[in-house]
This record gives C-alpha cells, structure tokens and sequence, in this order.
C-alpha cells in the first residue's frame, strides 16, 4: 500500500568514521548543494536555469462511505488516516462501475486506488469478482503480487494474488488459473500464454471485474497499438464467457488522456488527475556544459559533467541517482564514482550501479538498501524509472534529457521527501532537443506536451492480432458481410476486409456459412510480436565461433552490414564479408580497424494518397498592379500515405579520430520498401528562391531544415528520432516544388504523421528556436548538422526557411490539389 | 473487400510474408519461456514426431465427404462405425486379447487402483487426430476414435467435424460416450488427447468427462517397463515390438491437418488416410493392453 514515503531516513545514520570529509559533508543537505552550486564560481555559469516548485500540503478527503469498513480499516493499519483527494475520486468512479484512469506524477499513492477498487470488488462478491493486471516489467508485477497478497492476509481472506509470467512453473500455473482471483501478468503473456489458451482460464474470465493496467503511458508506438489490439482480443472473450469487465488505469501525466484511453481500450474513461499528495519545496536545475569549441559549438561531454558534478552533489546525508541514456554510460560512472567515493565521504559499497541485465537478487538487494538507506549513490538506467520501491531519494541527476517528459517526470519523480526539499538537476547534451530545453526549462514544468502516437488500426497490426484473434474464436459476419457481434473489432472498417484476406489471399482462415474460421496448424501469438522486436531482424554471425554477436532491423541492415562495413560493438570492429539479404544473416571477422564506414542511403518517397492539407497564400508582390495580382500559394503542410524506397549506393571509409576519407565503394543491395504515412512541408519555388534556397547549397539547407525538424520532433510527440524517417526534395516530383517529408518508419504508420501535422505550431516553432539560439557559427550537430553537411550558408538559409514558416502568417485548412 | 483495401493489404503484407519465407533460426519471439516450453511439448509427444515415411498409394488423394458417414440420430454427428471381430488379428494378437488382461497386473502398472475392480470390456479405446500439437483454443480435434468391446465384436466410432461450425455437437457426443465408459484407455492420451478435448469443451461449456474416470495411459507404463530395450518409445515402435503389428502405407500424423483443411476448402485430400490411421492406433491400443498386462506379469 503506498501512501509511505518515508521519513526521517536521512542522518538515521550517524557514522562519521572516515574522517574529515564525511564528517564535513554529513552537515550538507539539499539546500546546501542549491546555494552552492548557484554561488561557486566553478558552477554557477553552467546552471542556466533553476525552478522552484514550492511544497505543497496534501489535499485530503475522507474514505468514501460506500467503501467497505475492512478496507478502511487495512489502510488504518497502515497508517493510512485519511485519502488524498484524487485516491478518494478514483475509488468513487471505479465503485460506480466507470471505467477510470488515473494520471498524477510517480508517488502519488496510485497503487491503493486500484487497490482498494479491487478488493472492494471481491469483498462485495465473496469472493467472485477476479481481477487482471498488466505491469510493463516482471519486478513490478512481483512487487504488486507481495502487496496484494499482504492486503488479502489482513483482511483474513482466503483469496489468492499471483504473478503469472515466464518464470511461472507449470506446476503452479494450473492452480493460478482456477483459484487466482487476482492474477498479475505482463502483456507478452496475456498475448501469447492466456488469450489463445482461454478456456484454460474460463474460470477468470467468467467473473473477470477488473483490466487494471500500469503505466499506460508507456504503451505508444507498434508496442501500444499492439496492445491495444490484444484488449480488443481480452474484452472479446471475456464477453464470450460472460463477464464485461471495467478498466482501471494508471499513468504518469498525459497530454491528453481521454484520447490515449480510447485509443488503447475503445472506453470513454473518467480521468482524474489533479495530485492531491503532499510533496516537499521541488528545486530543479538546468546544468549546461561549457562550450568546449565555439565554431563547432560542441559542448562538453554529459557523463564527464555527471562525474564532475559527482563530486559535489553526493554525500553521507543524503541519496543521489544517476539517470543514464545507457548500460555502458551506468557502469562507466559506477566505477569512476566508487574510485573517488573517498572525495565524497563515502565508501565505495555505499555506491550500486543498476541496470536491466543484473540479476534479480541483486537488483532487490539495492532496492533495500536504497529504502533502508544504506546507499548512498545509485546509477541507473531507465530501469529505476518504473515504479520499482525504492522509497524517496533526494537528489537526481539526469545525464541527457530522457527523450520525453513523462520520463523527465518519473526520474525527477525519484526524489522529494515530503518534508524535505530535493533537487533535480538535467544535465544538457549538444542535442537540439537538450539545448531547446535549457532555453525553456518552463516547457518540462508546464502541462504535459507531448502526445502518444497509437494506431490500433494500422492494417499490418491488425492483421497480425486478426490471426490471434480468430485463432481464439471464429468471428461472424452478417448480410452485408460486416463483422456481427463484435463490437471490438466491429468498430474497425477494414477488419472484415483483413478477414477475407486471410481467408483468400493468405489461407490462415477458412470461410464458411458466414463464419471466418482459424484454418492452420500454426499458434500465431508465437509468431505475431508485440513490439518493435520485428521477426525480420537480421542477425550478424561471427565467421570463426559461429555464433551471433548481434542482430539489427532489417531497414537498417543496408546501411550498417553492406559487404565491407564495420560493425562496432562495444569499440571492438568487426569487418563483414558476406550478407546474405535474402536470409537475413551478415557474416562478420574480428578486424583491428583503423577506420569505420559511413554509408550513404538514397530515399525516395512516392505520394500515394493525401489525406488533409494546410496552406498559406501570399499575393504576388508586383508593384505595378493596384490590387497586387492573385494569391498564389506560398506555403503547405499536409500528411498523407506514401510509399518509401531506400537504396543504400555507397560507402566511405573513415579513419577514426582524424575523420579522413580513405576511400568509397559502392553497395549492391536491393532497395528497403516501406508503406507509411507522412507528415509534408513544402514551399512555393518563388518563395524558395527569395529565402536563397535556390544557390548552390540549397539541397543542403533545405535538408537540414528537415533534419532539425526531426530531431525536435519528440518535443510534440513521444517518440525518437529513429521513429521518424526523412526526405527532402529540391524537386519533389510529385509536388514540382521543394518538398520535405518525416514519415513512420512503421509498416503502415502508427499515427505519429497526424500528431506531427496537428502540431505542426510547436513543431515549426521548436525548430526555429533552435536553429536562430544556437551557439555554433555555421551549423552543428545540435541544431541543422556540422557546415561540411550543409554547406557555409546551411544554418543561415535554413534560419531564413524556419523563421518564414514561423512568422509567414497563419495557414488554413485548404484543398487537396488534384493528382498529377 | 473492396479492391483499393485487398491493393494495399497486399502492399503492406506480402514484402512481410515474403520475407518471413526462410526459416529463420530459433530465436525468442515473445518471451523464451513460452517458446521453450512449447518446444518442449512438441518433443513430448513422440508418437507424432515428423516422419521421413514416403506417402504410400493407398494415401492418395480423394474428392468429397469420406465415405460411410452416418449421422448419428441424437446429435446429428457424423461419424464412420466400423465393426471388426474380436478374434481378428492386430498383427500378432487378436484384438480381444484386451479383455484377457490381468486387471491387477494393469492397475499396478499404471499405478491405478480403480482398475482392479473395474469391468475391462466397459473400457473405452481413445485416439484423436488434431490440427496442431500446439494447443488452444484454435486447435481443432477433428476426428475422434472410440472403441470398445460390443459382444464378440470391436465396435470403432470415428466422429468426424464435418464442419468447423458442428464442433460443439461433436464434443457433446464425445464426451457422452467417455461418460459411459468405465476407463479410458489410450496412448500419450493424458498429456495430449485429454488436453485438447477438454480445452475445447470448455470453451463450448461442455462438462469434461474426464474428472474421476480412471485413465489408463498406456505410454507411461510402457516406458517405464521398456526402458532402454528400443530405439524410442513411440506407438509405431511399440505396436512393431510387442505386438508385431506392422503397417503398410501409413500417412504419418503430420499430414492430418492438411487433409482437413484440403477438405474443408473442398480440395482433393487424403482424409481416407487420416481414417485408416487412426482406426490403426485405436486397434493398436487394445493388443498394447494385453502387452502391458504381459510385461508387468513378467517384470513381476
Ligand atoms: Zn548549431
């Protein structure tokens, strides 16, 4: 149950025994470090921006009076007096059988509103009602089984919680399915272990009360619309044995949370979101590095920063977490920290690096100690931003801003006490994203921004889930040849249409009298993956130990194992002799290289179909006429279906460190096809030629008008830049205009070019600021790329393009011009 | 399907289903554990492991219904009666042979009680023919072989699933029959036959009938007291070994689902095949009892 957050922890324990400086630095505590940091010389040049949010009492509310007095008893026994207003709220709509999301920052006690829901349920059945609960990690859904198996002991039930995953034994499964009231599972299981064995598990479905669903902010992406698609399959056979369950759901805070509810669950959810819990001063910090080469404008490494600052932000009195992008960054930092634990008046045991990969004892271990308060220091992965327990830390540092803001909030959300003030810092890195936010530190405390690209009707998704689901039962169709009774899938256009072509075209299904029917002797929810763990990875071979070193996508194989690249794993090079294309395996030797391969990638992007379109007319400017002539078009947006062709042609040799080119040869590969959908900016030639695009580095500028985009894309939407794929056109053919297009390099889109063109204000504006703040002269990797790439006037020109869109006058929604 | 839908279906699935042509090697699609588990499953049931069999003539294949189908007047199933003599020979033993069993000898082979009291010739044989090994709820049991002792006579029921839509009626009969049966007598039946069946009932809200009915799985006692003697223990082995029985033209399990769904997309097919075969392992259960019998006498 998880109202604690712990108190009076710090300086619990007093052991000044190593001297002068843990007994100097036992005194320092969060305010402290502020007032350093922000007054020391060394420091205070680099703290671009501080933000206090001041504490904050709880807002508190009585248990609702139609809650079961044992519940308000077990949460007495926990020390729980009273409910936080949005707890109180959630268990009122989840009561009156709503379907109910709850959307408040990490900490803020939303295990026991789910809980509580839960157990009321079962109190009111006798014991019926079962319940199901997805978490997107294994650790989280043992932490919760421990809970609710607690909760269910003191309320003298004999009702019984498991975790049903992997690690399940068979012998145990069989119980779990027929006396599990409250089952915990993942959705990789529900996809491929419960939902295609159901009559296994008639017993849950048959009373199933309550989805409730973790973190479902995480679920974007082909990940999300997947699952998406798997709870269209769990509401189906629930209603084939009878029960209609209610959603409850957990996220951090979302742009737009009825939206991405509906998206996931097809429900109009209640939302609650206003926090009610009680948090101490929050004090957060934008730490930039110094500008190591102005020309350039490069910036000092983030980890070198992280380590640095170590020195000053760690101590005896206090608990600090490393954030890092990845698992080398964490054990590089690890060891530094603990070689120099002695600076920070620590012991190297009080130091714990923690990582995906480390075994799960040991993970628990340092999440004891992390609550006990026995570590000091912890360095992390995203790992530790998932609810694991770890009680409240006091200091975080964030190296690099984590990509987007709900997992800026679940890092910072590590610390703060609720008496106590803490500290948040983010370190910059030479990132357009990074440096954006440096500038506008207000846009991670305001409302959340971003939104969650989900398509769970993207036809290669569905498709895929159409298998599973009739696998699982056999859909009906009526006179029209709709899908009867359905109302899940009934709700999807093509759904019927996708039947028949398994049916026709792929012969997975067999059709009779009305009735799809799963006609193969394959278990596709072996076969359908849930995330971008595509089936058609491509795997790389080691020639002498035959065995895989790695795997990568096979989009992007053409560019990183063509015949004669180096592959780099961990700065070990390995040359590849041979790939084979068809059978997707790159044959590589260990090679002591002196240079590594650059490839390069013509990308073709053919329109198919445009769906919407923004446009924006100017007159022409001609002096001579009174009413300065016709409007014509100076600039569009649109979004669109597009079709994608991606040759890899040739390959430079580049000596490490001096970046020499010692050579190029060509790529014979057959080309990357891809069906998507894009996001398309284009500009009027007069127009182009008056912003100077029309000189000889036009190409250049204009690509890295689309490279900057891309790069801030994840500002408006949550995704990563390798989500989105680029083109840009001087010509584009199908336009006859300069053309720039960002599309979803997902088999058929997941909605994240609808995102991008619902949000182009931001988008276009992002850019901007980016390019017209940058500290470089003529270009950098932070904002349009280096100058080699765009050229000596590329940021200039490509300034002028961005600063036209932005302050160019407003565009409206227009008509699609007719084909060509 | 409207044509520009079929367009892009094509558009966006065939590169995929193209390139998913080559097998690719054992990797974790979903989680290893599951993968791992359904590996090991399918190396559990050892009678159907792929067979190198050449496809004999009589395997060739047919158009239409199977023939002598006849509805059974209750509940509409069609099923193939075949009725044999209990003398006939099953390679080298009749097939009545069964009823000559030591019960004692039995229950303490397969360490099962109930059957020294039960009446053997109430004993129902049991084989199915399936269209995956894999399970769930997509997996069809598509024909049911039954068999028991009627008089002098060994009277084989062969429910055949006409219809993917007839499916529950099928199991209904099915389980009706097992109900009315003392035992259950099959091969790997408990860790396979039993499992589809039952999946399947529930999921037509058909009571298994397989709670408190005596089992008698003839592979695991016969492993037990044939450890090591052959090659494998599977039926084919088995049936050669200690009954003599030797099958000329078999169509290896595998090749059942492909006959059903050839049938039901109303292609030519080798669901005769399928029925022979079947009919053969039902006829193989009744000499292995005996053989059981034997060897645990023997074994002591
Ligand atoms: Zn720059």
């Amino acid at each position: 149950m998880g109202n604690s957050s712990g108190t009076g922890r710090i300086g619990a324990e007093r052991a000044p025994t190593e001297g002068g400086e843990r007994r100097a630095r036992s005194a320092r505590g969060v305010e402290e470090l502020v007032e350093w940091l922000s007054s020391d010389p060394r420091w205070m040049g680099r703290m671009e921006r501080w933000h206090r949010i001041p504490p904050r009492p709880a807002r508190t509310s009585a248990f609702p009076e139609r809650l079961d007095p044992r519940l308000v008893e077990l949460c007495r026994s926990r020390g729980i007096e009273e409910l936080y207003e949005h707890q109180a709220r959630f268990v009122e709509h989840a009561l009156d059988g709503e379907d109910t999301l709850i959307a408040t920052p990490t900490a803020s006690g939303k295990t026991l509103c789910y809980t509580l829901a839960v157990l009321q349920r079962l109190l009111e059945t006798k014991g019926s009602a079962r319940s199901l609960f997805l978490f997107p990690t294994k650790a989280l859904s043992q932490d919760q089984t421990a809970v609710l198996t607690r909760a269910v002991e003191t309320l003298g039930q004999e009702w019984h919680a498991y975790t049903y995953d992997g690690d399940t034994p068979p012998s145990v499964r069989r119980t779990l399915r027929d006396r599990g009231h409250l089952v915990l599972t993942n959705p990789w299981m529900l996809h491929a272990g419960i939902l295609p064995n159901h009559s296994k598990w008639s017993e849950l479905f048959r009373d199933l009360a309550y989805i409730v669903i973790d973190e479902v902010h995480t679920l974007s992406g082909v990940f999300g619309s997947s699952v998406a698609n798997v709870l269209r399959r769990l509401l189906r056979i629930a209603r084939h044995y009878g029960s209609n369950p209610r959603f409850l759901l957990c996220s951090a805070t979302l742009a737009d949370p009825v939206g991405h509810a509906r998206r996931l669950t097809g429900r109009t959810v209640r939302v609650v979101s206003e926090d009610g819990s009680p948090s101490g001063e929050k004090i957060f910090g934008v730490y930039n590095p110094p500008i190591l080469n102005p020309v350039a404008g490069l910036r000092a490494n983030a980890l070198e920063e992280a380590r640095e600052l170590a020195t000053t932000v760690c101590g005896p009195s206090h608990q600090t977490i490393f954030f890092c992008q990845r698992r080398t960054s964490v054990e590089v930092l690890t060891r530094y920290l603990k070689e120099s634990a002695g600076q920070m008046g620590l012991r190297p045991e009080e130091i714990k690096g923690y990582r995906g990969g480390y075994l799960p004892n040991l993970r628990r271990e340092i999440e004891q100690g992390l609550r006990d308060g026995s570590v000091k220091v912890v360095v992390s992965t995203n790992a530790l931003e998932l609810g694991i327990d770890i009680g409240a830390l006091d200091v975080a540092v964030l190296v690099g801003y984590p990509g987007s803001q709900a997992s800026f909030w679940q890092r910072a959300g590590r610390v703060g006490r609720r008496q106590k003030p803490s500290l948040a810092l983010v370190i910059a890195r030479s990132d357009p994203v990074d440096q954006y936010l440096a500038r506008h530190p207000e846009r991670l405390f305001g409302a959340a921004r971003e939104e969650l690209g989900l398509d769970p009707d993207n036809l290669v998704i569905l498709s895929e889930q159409l298998k599973c689901a009739a696998f699982e039962l056999p859909f009906r169709s009526d006179e029209q040849g709709q899908l009867r009774d359905e109302p899940e899938f009934g709700s999807v256009d093509a759904a019927s249409g996708v039947l028949d072509y398994l049916a026709e075209d792929s012969r997975f299904l067999h059709k009779q009298s009305g009735t799809w029917y799963w006609m193969s002797d394959a278990y596709p929810a072996q076969d359908v993956t849930l995330g971008g763990d595509d089936p058609d990875n491509v795997l790389i071979l080691d020639v002498e130990t035959k065995k895989a070193i790695g795997e990568i996508d096979r989009p992007s194989s053409i560019t990183t194992v063509h015949q004669g690249a180096i592959y780099q794993v961990q700065g070990d090079t390995w040359k590849v002799e041979n790939f084979d294309h068809k059978n997707r395996r790159a044959y590589v030797r260990h090679v002591e290289s002196d240079y590594f391969t650059e490839a390069e990638l013509d990308v073709e992007v053919r329109v198919l179909r445009l769906e919407e379109r923004l446009l924006r007319e100017q007159r022409a400017q001609d002096a001579l006429l009174e009413d300065g002539g016709e409007p014509v078009l100076d600039a569009d947006l649109q979004r669109g279906e597009v079709h994608v062709t991606s040759v890899a042609t040739l390959y430079k040799k580049i000596r490490f460190y001096t970046r020499e080119n010692v050579g190029a040869e060509d790529i014979h590969l057959p080309p990357e096809e891809l069906d998507s959908e894009a996001f398309i900016l284009t500009l009027s030639d007069e127009t182009a030629n008056r912003l100077g695009l029309a000189s000889g580095d036009r190409g250049a500028a204009w690509r890295g008008v689309g490279a900057v985009l891309r790069r801030v894309a994840p500002l408006v939407l949550n995704c990563q830049p390798k989500d989105l794929g680029l083109s840009t056109q001087v010509r584009s053919p199908h336009f006859q205009r300069p053309a720039i297009f960002l599309y979803d390099t997902v088999q058929g889109g997941v909605g994240l070019s609808e995102v991008l063109f619902r949000s182009y204000r931001e988008l276009l504006r992002a850019a901007h600021d980016v390019v017209a703040h940058c500290a470089c002269e003529r270009g950098c990797p932070a904002c349009v790329g280096p100058a080699e790439e765009v050229g000596m006037l590329g940021k200039e020109t490509a300034l002028a393009v961005l600063t036209h869109f932005v302050q160019g006058g407003s565009f409206a929604p227009g008509e699609l011009e007719p084909e060509r | 399907m409207s044509d520009e839908l079929r367009a892009k279906l094509g558009r966006l699935l065939k590169p995929r289903e193209a390139a998913a042509a080559p097998p690719p090697t054992p990797r974790p699609a979903v989680s290893p554990p599951l993968r791992e588990q359904l590996q090991r499953r399918d190396a559990r049931v050892a009678r159907q492991a792929p067979s190198t069999v050449a496809i004999a003539d009589s395997a060739a294949r047919s158009v239409g219904p199977p023939s002598g189908l006849v509805a059974c007047e209750r509940s509409g199933t069609r099923a193939r009666i075949t009725r044999l003599s209990g003398g006939s020979a099953h390679g080298e033993w009749p097939l009545a042979s069964a009823l000559q069993s030591e019960r004692a000898a039995l229950a303490q082979a397969a360490r099962l009680d109930a059957l020294r009291e039960l009446p053997l010739e109430e004993a129902l044989y049991l084989d199915t023919e399936t269209t995956g090994l894999s399970g769930g709820a997509g997996t069809y049991v598509f024909l049911v072989g039954l068999a028991r002792f009627e008089g002098d006579s060994f009277e084989i029921w062969q429910g055949f699933l006409d219809s993917p839509a007839d499916e529950a009626a099928l199991l209904a009969e099915t389980a009706r029959r097992i109900r009315a049966a003392s035992c259950v007598v099959s091969f790997f039946g408990k860790s396979f036959d039993r499992h589809r069946l039952e999946d399947k009932m529930r999921l037509f809200g058909i009571e298994p009938p397989f709670a408190n009915k005596p089992h008698l799985d003839l592979y695991w006692p016969l492993r037990r007291l044939h450890k090591g003697r052959f090659a494998d223990c599977r039926l084919r082995t088995l049936e050669r070994e200690l009954a003599g029985v030797t099958r000329e033209d078999d169509l290896p399990g595998s090749f059942a689902p492909a006959a059903w769904f050839d049938y039901l997309g109303q292609r030519a097919h080798r669901l005769e095949g399928v029925f022979q075969h079947n009919l053969d392992d039902v006829k193989s259960l009744a000499v292995l009892l005996h053989a059981l019998s034997r060897a645990q006498q023997s074994a002591g």
